[in-house]
């Protein structure tokens, strides 16, 4: 009962968070150099906020998964992975959307977006890999290697507009060197809390979907019992004639 | 502007339709769990 109130506040939380996000994001002031555009940055930035704080979660559950071998670590991990697919898919198509009001392109194969958009199919990936397994310890074990490995991305991905020229600009948010108004920057900072917020929302319910999925999926072998192929023994070597 | 509107419609929009993806997934598995036991 406890945690069913807590999650109802975590979702009133939530909801009230994107629209004071949304509220800042709208009345911030025009940025003269790219005027309305400058915009998705309130929307863009969040995005791919959620996109990293996703998948350093499904890293670190996948660490502990492999340490402890105890299931809910797998499912925050997998719960984790596809709110991250989600927000950089928004991440992606938002950014080549703001990319044709500034550069009146798409899509252009630059390192920042290319190594988004490899990172997004990485992931993708590893939410087939979850499908495609069925046995839970073994879909557990082997997914946690990608959630380990995949993570590696990230270093490249944020640090491509540093260590190469790309037409995409360099990071937004740099704590030591901070280049921007303050209602613009208190705009950003409103909309990445808020997309924070939403993020621990969505993960809670979807770490319960995930939970409630194992026990449906128990309860179905507890209830079909034996399986045809459980009648058949493997043959053994040098007992025939 | 109008891009901005679609980026704005993209990033909302897909939020309120994962949630309400979710929500629709737990009301089924929970419905699922129900009916079982």
């Amino acid at each position: 009962m406890t945690s069913r109130i807590r999650s109802h506040w975590l979702d009133v939380a939530a909801a009230v968070a994107v629209i004071v996000g949304f509220v800042f994001a709208v009345a911030s002031p025009r940025i003269a150099t790219q005027g309305d555009a400058a915009r998705m940055l309130f929307v863009h930035v969040p995005s791919i906020w959620l996109a990293y704080l996703s998948f350093t979660v499904t890293f670190i559950a996948s660490v502990a998964y492999l340490f402890t071998r105890k299931l809910h670590w797998d499912l925050i991990a997998g719960s984790s992975g596809e709110i991250g697919v989600a927000f950089t898919s928004v991440a992606v198509i938002g950014g080549m959307i703001w990319g044709k009001a500034t550069w009146n392109v798409y899509w252009t194969w630059d390192a920042r977006l290319t190594l988004t958009a490899i990172m997004l199919f990485v992931y993708i990936g590893y939410l087939a890999l979850r499908r495609a397994i069925p046995d839970p310890e073994a879909r557990a074990r082997r997914s946690a290697v990608l959630g380990i490995v995949g993570l590696v991305q990230l270093i490249p991905v944020h640090f491509s507009v540093t260590w190469w020229r790309t037409l995409h600009q360099t990071n937004t948010f740099r704590p030591r060197d901070i280049q921007m108004d303050g209602p613009i920057l208190a705009a950003l900072l409103v909309s990445v809390g808020a997309f924070t917020v939403v993020y621990v929302a969505l993960l809670r319910h979807r770490y319960e979907l995930a939970r409630l999925e194992v026990e449906a999926l128990e309860g179905a072998v507890a209830v079909s019992g034996p399986v045809a192929g459980d009648a058949v023994t493997a043959p053994t070597i040098g007992s025939g004639g | 502007m109008r891009y901005v509107v679609i980026g704005y419609l993209l990033t909302y929009g897909t939020l309120i339709g994962y949630t309400l993806w979710l929500a629709r997934r737990l009301q089924a598995a929970h419905k699922r769990l129900g009916d079982r036991t």
